[in-house]
């Protein structure tokens, strides 16, 4: 009786475990590819996903006006401005850790346009317009009031570059478990990413692999964030320049080459991946244990100038 | 035990487990009998989608808003073997047939994604 109780469940159970398919489905928003990869789920989860991204993406475009009231049409003015809840909840949030946070601002936005612009012609733009626009961000600030309504106070233009994809992952991560979708890959660009608690084939741990690097992690449930100069730097006289601008010194010349950090919370993540290249190891050990998070700082030739000792660091095979 | 009900307990088991490997087989030639597809963007836009399966050996070429991208496909797998972007991150991520391991050249703009490939537990951060 044992044995045939044993063997019809030995044969059931691969039949309920035939596993379904990937839902996948790749968003391009903030400027680049973002895939969505649910190990559960329906195309109706897929398709409230996307539009949660489309919609952070077009509030916090500070490039161009969208259909929506965006961070664009914020920068024109200095009056009150009733903005959709979502980003307001992002502008707060940034605003209090361009409070807590050295050296990172939200207010850098012109700071970042004039590198961009020099950079794109192989030039580093004069210490006096760096000057000034560093003088726009020490005196730039957000009035919060209620009713979601914003003032911008000074002339330091807000950019939400390094916030917005781990906002956007924040909010899916909030739908996904409402909805009870608990295994999945989302990458936004490769930079911002979030994973779920099995990979598809039903392994403990992901295996994260670091572009340029031989260095590698066993990582699940979480969020990566990723900051680096290998995509967007310019060598000029032999200095490496990025779009990783200092707004308190009006520089862009990071001091690492690569820098991850591993969180519960996209928006702080992001935050935290784009000041540790900025900062002293210091720091970045001091910021680690304010907000619980954990970091890996990469210079040069694929040195490991710091590695959090809770990570599962390893080399490639 | 009864003769009769043993017989029957046999045809069952050996019932379920004849089920159970027929179910098998489907799945598994249902996941790797799909095309291979690869779409490849300039900016938000697909440009060129390419099936795998039927492109081997071939190159293609996109023009990226900085300059041509060149692509090559061999042996259900997808790369960019050419472009003049300055840090060519797209050309060593080599060949690729993973849905989850886009190939991305942010200098052009230009974006491979892939459907239909196998779901690794790798994946690809920075």
């Amino acid at each position: 009786m044992k044995i045939k109780k044993v063997l019809i469940l030995a044969s059931i159970i691969p039949l309920s475990s035939c596993g379904g398919d990937v839902l996948n489905r790749n968003v391009m928003a903030f400027g680049t590819v973002n895939s969505l990869h649910l190990y559960s789920g329906s195309e109706e989860d897929l398709d409230n996903l996307e539009s949660i991204i489309n919609k952070i993406d077009k509030l916090t475009d500070n490039y161009k006006e969208r259909d929506v009231l965006n961070v664009t049409k914020i920068n024109q003015t200095n009056e009150d401005v009733q903005i959709d809840p979502d980003l307001y909840e992002i502008l707060k949030v940034g605003d209090e850790l361009s409070k807590d946070i050295a050296p990172f601002s939200i207010y850098c936005g012109g700071l970042a346009k004039l590198w961009k612009e020099s950079l794109n012609n192989q030039q580093i733009p004069d210490e006096s317009s760096r000057n000034a626009e560093v003088e726009k961000i020490k005196n730039t600030s957000l009035e919060f009031k209620e009713g979601n309504v914003v003032r911008r106070l000074g002339e330091g233009e807000i950019d939400l570059g390094s916030l917005a994809k781990g906002y956007a992952l924040d909010k899916c991560y909030s739908y996904l478990k409402e909805h009870q979708i608990a295994n999945y890959y989302l990458s936004m660009g490769s930079s911002s990413n979030l994973l779920g608690d099995k990979t598809y084939s039903g392994a403990e741990e992901f295996e994260v692999e670091i572009k340029k690097s031989n260095w590698r992690l066993k990582l699940h449930n979480c969020y990566i964030s990723t900051s680096g100069i290998s995509e967007q730097s310019v060598t000029i006289d032999g200095v490496i320049y990025s779009h990783i601008v200092n707004p308190n010194t009006g520089k862009a010349t990071p001091i690492y080459s690569t820098v991850l950090v591993v969180s519960d919370n996209g928006l702080i993540g992001d935050a935290l991946s784009t000041a540790f290249m900025l900062s002293s190891l210091d720091n970045i050990k001091a910021l680690e244990e304010k907000y619980s998070v954990k970091s890996l700082v990469l210079s040069g030739n694929d040195n490991v100038v710091y590695s959090h000792p809770d990570l599962n660091l390893f080399k490639a095979k | 035990m009864d003769k009769k009900k043993l017989r029957n307990d046999i045809i069952l088991i050996a019932s379920l487990l004849v089920a159970t490997l027929v179910a098998l087989i489907i799945v598994l030639l249902s996941k790797t009998n799909k095309n291979l597809v690869a779409n490849v963007y300039v900016r938000n836009e697909i440009v060129l989608r390419i099936d795998l399966d039927k492109s081997n050996d071939q190159h293609f070429e996109v023009d990226g808003i900085n300059g041509k991208v060149h692509i090559h496909v061999k042996d259900g797998a997808i790369a960019v073997v050419e472009s003049n972007c300055p840090h060519q991150d797209c050309v060593h991520m080599g060949y690729v047939s993973e849905t989850n391991r886009p190939i991305i050249c942010a200098y052009n703009q230009v974006s491979i994604v892939i459907e239909g490939g196998l779901e690794s537990n790798t994946v690809v951060v920075g």
